[in-house]
């Protein structure tokens, strides 16, 4: 008996040992929305060499500039139905996305302080999101959501148009806010039909000095990653904003120092299928293997890629040259009609997602001679050469004409596609699903690859590809690093780091058709409660920058300066001038400091 | 009278089948959000988003798509995952093979070394040995995975690198078919360490059973018979009394290996194994219904097949068990 008690007790310290090591381990979940916004304790576990340390960084948040000095209501006391109701927001989960989590319980705090009564709801992934929108239409004050960086976001026009013009808000379209402004809509029509970028360019600043104006949305954060690269093995490496090396000039730039020609690159995804009509993301693997007509350059603005050039004839109508040197895997040319075929069939048998904002534009593709395509469009449509160019894949005919009769199937997108024929710079050798991709370099091409092989490596977490770029398993990640880990990846010698910062946009958007956020005044005065020094430092560890719009600085040609004069004047962390603002469109205070809506319930506001 | 039985149970099983098959449809039409949501994007109109719920049959209202899933399923079809546009089946013999060999392997180390520690255990229960011997099994099973893996690849891999932290093979392997795939000094080499994990985890179980069992059956007489013959104390062990105390460990098998085809999703995603625990939290993420349909239908299979076989082999172990 004795001994037994001496047992448990070994045990229960033993346990409680566990128990300590992996609170310490552990990264701590933000409390709940109530948490104050003056200090936050961010822990950090990081990786030397080998060793875990565990550290905690007390960051406190900018001071106010001057005291707070309560606005004190004079005469009576606010009526009991002005009160302005419970706020909900509904954001990602700390799971889901910790950065924007933090962020939105940062902004609910200032607005706490100004007298909000604020819950905030996290949801776990974007499919639960889209359920509470659909089942429960617009049910929620403010959300939080974020555009990723893509290539084909890099135009303006996908950020600035539907989500924001009048025609996006039929029943679930992707103007989740309900904004609608005419003129703002003749603006971002404007932009969309200039086809020379002077002009364009002058409208897409136009568009977002409105948005900055009428604030349906608050850009939290853009982020910057950090990539770690094998720098004995490889040399030249080449990083493209918003894409970091995962890029294909890197791809064809990048050149071993030694005898290893392959390029391992560890990701921590894996592409769903090799058939190009279906498929929907990790789309840049298979780009490598198929030409487009453009790519998107290393600066953000389209280049001619397998056409050599081509001309504006009017506002409806655009010659391209082919280029005369290009031949697919198998040997065959690739000719004009080959382009024809693939703009046609993509049309009619594509399914993913992004194919009908590429192919709707265009009207017809007509061939003028054995090296000249005539692309007719529908309207104006100045994204043609970011959105269509660069993503429609020229497939070869010989293969894909009547695929589906030939391998009976009911379409042509079901096909496993299991040896991609293309002209690419690669040719892709096999793809085991969950393991690896091997890329084989293209010697005939125009743009052929310094390395002889590129293997892609399949790996269940960023984390575990770090863990291969330190052993040297992988040269290169598909994308950044974690923060924590950029002090191990410093002390490696054979690693070197390339910060590059992110055109993704990460955004609180508001309910316009409901209040308190359909007033104007509301969101100026919101606009100034998003501390985005603590956001940038204490949030993402210093990899980021203030959110500025719908159009990331990073996104050089059609980024608006003048936004660094609006964060310093319109969007300034300053809860006094938010309740200055506020006071002044007639909100009221009761004595607990809870706000109300004005004299004569909810302004209604005049648009 | 056996076959009667057999004919019985088989009868049940197709039952459960359905009934399993059932509960997996509506389960996850009632789950909140639907496939578009994945293909979300601003550039989506709702005339596309249309298009793909009807090129899904998700427009159909939900008895016709749950009488064409059931017409599907008697035929072995499981249908067509929309995330892979390939048939779910292909997607599942993927990475059903590799989530079959680590659960095996680890299994096996597992039982039998479980089963033979907890004899050890029971045997030389009033030693200093067997009574600090339960703590092992007991820190394993209450440890979580991801911390063992995590340190375990800390040093087995970072450290002393002796194994390989990720995946089945070294990138960029040559191998083709079946046997060279799974039967390759490259291959064992990466199971090791998933396996070791997996094991420490799954031992405990066993073990405890097995000493607990053996602890009860201790006083019965055919015990003390079997000493009385003269026999040797691990014979009396291993032979009267692990024999006699087998029943509750079968159950316990049988539990383990139909789970353990859903994958250990957390040894999965610790070691980078492309196995199909991870492909289930993939799909249900993606609201791709055929997918994941097929593989909750997977695992329910296997853990009603084994315990089935669990029944079967009671018969065998204990005479007593009639029907």
């Amino acid at each position: 008996m004795k001994r037994q008690t001496r047992i448990w007790s070994i045990m229960a310290i033993l346990m409680a040992t566990v128990l300590v090591v992996l609170a310490a381990c552990s990264t701590p979940q933000p409390e709940a929305p109530q948490a104050t916004p003056e200090t936050i304790v961010v822990t950090r576990v990081v990786e030397v060499q080998g060793e875990t340390v565990v550290e905690e960084v007390i960051i406190t948040a900018t001071p106010e500039p001057e005291p707070e000095e309560p606005v004190v209501e004079e005469g009576p006391p606010p009526d009991e139905a002005d009160l302005i109701p419970e706020v909900h927001i509904v954001a990602p989960s700390a799971g889901y996305d910790p950065a924007r989590w933090e962020a939105s319980l940062l902004m609910t705090a200032a607005w706490q302080e100004l007298g909000f009564d604020v819950q905030l709801q996290g949801f776990p992934d974007f499919s639960t999101l889209d359920a509470v929108a659909s089942s429960d239409p617009w049910d929620w004050d403010a959300f939080v959501s974020g555009f990723v960086s893509r290539p084909s976001r890099l135009d303006p026009d996908e950020l600035l148009y539907r989500p924001f013009h009048c025609s996006g808000i039929a029943d679930l379209g992707p103007n989740y806010v309900g904004y609608c402004n005419s003129e703002y809509d003749e603006v971002v029509e404007a932009q969309r039909s200039a086809l020379d970028d002077t002009v364009r360019q002058e409208a897409v600043y136009e568009a977002q000095r409105i948005l900055a104006e009428d604030v349906p949305t608050i850009t939290l954060f853009h982020r910057e990653e950090v990539f770690a690269y094998n720098q004995e093995q490889f040399e030249n490496w080449t990083s493209v904003a918003g894409r970091g090396l995962w890029n294909i000039w890197n791809m064809i730039s990048v050149t071993p120092t030694g005898d290893e020609t392959t390029l391992r690159v560890g990701w921590a995804t894996d592409i769903a299928t090799t058939n190009p009509l279906a498929l929907d993301s990790a789309i840049e693997s298979l780009a490598w293997t198929y030409d487009t007509l453009a790519q998107i350059g290393p600066d953000g603005v389209p280049v001619p890629w397998a056409a050599e050039s081509w001309t504006v004839v009017d506002d409806v109508t655009v010659d391209v040259l082919l280029r005369d040197d290009l031949m697919f895997h198998d040997g065959e040319p690739v000719t004009v009609e080959d382009v024809k075929f693939s703009y046609d069939f993509i049309a009619e048998f594509g399914t993913a997602g992004f194919f009908p904002a590429a192919v709707s534009p265009l009207e017809e593709v007509e061939i003028v001679d054995d090296r000249t395509l005539r692309f007719h469009l529908v309207e104006p449509f100045a994204p043609l050469f970011y959105t269509t160019f660069t993503q429609i894949y020229i497939l070869p005919q010989h293969i894909w004409e009547g695929v589906a009769e030939r391998e009976g199937l009911e379409s042509p997108d079901q096909w496993a596609n299991p040896t991609p024929i293309g002209s690419g710079p690669f040719q892709m050798m096999y793809h085991r699903r969950g393991e690896e991709i091997l890329l084989q370099a293209n010697p005939n091409h125009f743009s052929a690859p310094q390395v002889d092989q590129v293997l892609i490596v399949a790996h269940a977490s960023t984390d575990a590809v770090f863990g291969s770029l330190m052993d040297g398993t992988v040269h290169m990640p598909d994308r950044g690093i974690s923060p924590l880990n950029v002090a191990a990846a410093e002390g490696a010698p054979h690693l070197g780091l390339i910060e590059v910062r992110d055109f993704g946009v990460f955004y609180m958007g508001f309910n316009f058709r409901r209040p308190p956020f359909n007033d104007p005044a509301v969101r100026r005065a919101i606009a100034h409660t998003l501390d985005h020094q603590t956001v940038v430092e204490a949030v993402l560890g210093g990899f980021g920058e203030p959110g500025q719009g719908m159009v990331a600085p990073a996104n050089q040609f059609w980024y608006n300066p003048e936004w660094e004069t609006w964060l310093a004047e319109d969007y300034n962390f300053s809860v006094r001038t938010a309740r200055e603002i506020l006071a002044e469109a007639g909100y009221r205070w009761d004595a607990e400091g809870n706000i109300y809506y004005p004299e004569g319930g909810p302004p209604v506001p005049a648009e | 009278m056996y076959w009667r039985y057999l004919l019985r149970r088989l009868l049940t099983l197709i039952l459960n089948f359905w009934v399993v098959a059932t509960l997996i449809f509506f389960m996850f039409r009632f789950l909140p959000g639907d496939p578009t949501a994945m293909f979300l994007d601003p550039s989506m109109t709702v005339d596309v988003r249309a298009a793909i719920l009807e090129r899904f049959g998700l427009d159909r209202p939900l008895h016709e798509q749950y009488v064409l899933y059931m017409q599907n399923l008697l035929r072995g079809d499981f249908g067509w995952s929309f995330y892979y546009s390939r048939p779910v089946g292909e997607i599942i013999g993927d990475f059903l093979p590799n989530t079959v060999v680590l659960a095996a392997a680890s299994l096996i180390i597992a039982y039998v070394v479980g089963v033979i520690g907890g004899v050890v255990l029971a045997w030389k229960r009033n030693s200093r040995f067997g009574e600090w011997g339960t703590l092992i099994p007991l820190f394993f099973r209450s440890a979580p995975v991801f911390w063992t893996g995590m340190v375990a690849i800390m040093f087995f891999s970072y450290r002393w690198n002796l194994f390989p932290h990720r995946g089945m093979r070294t990138p960029g392997y040559v191998a083709d078919g079946f046997l060279e795939k799974f039967v390759n000094p490259d291959f064992l080499h990466h199971l090791a360490l998933p396996t070791l994990i997996a094991a420490l985890y799954y031992m405990g179980l066993p073990m405890l059973l097995t000493r607990t069992s053996m602890l009860e059956v201790f006083g019965e007489e055919f015990v003390d018979l079997a000493r009385a013959r003269g026999l040797s104390e691990a014979r009396v062990m291993f032979v009267h009394v692990l024999r006699n105390a087998l029943l509750p460990i079968v159950t316990a098998t049988a539990v383990a290996i139909g789970l353990a085809v859903g994958g250990n999703i957390v040894i999965e995603y610790v070691f980078s194994w492309p196995g199909i625990g991870r492909e289930i939290v993939l799909a249900t993420q993606n609201r791709d219904y055929p997918l994941a349909q097929g593989m909750f239908m997977v695992i329910a299979a296997a853990v009603m097949v084994a315990n089935t076989l669990a029944d079967m082999v009671y018969v065998y172990l204990d005479p007593r068990v009639t029907f």
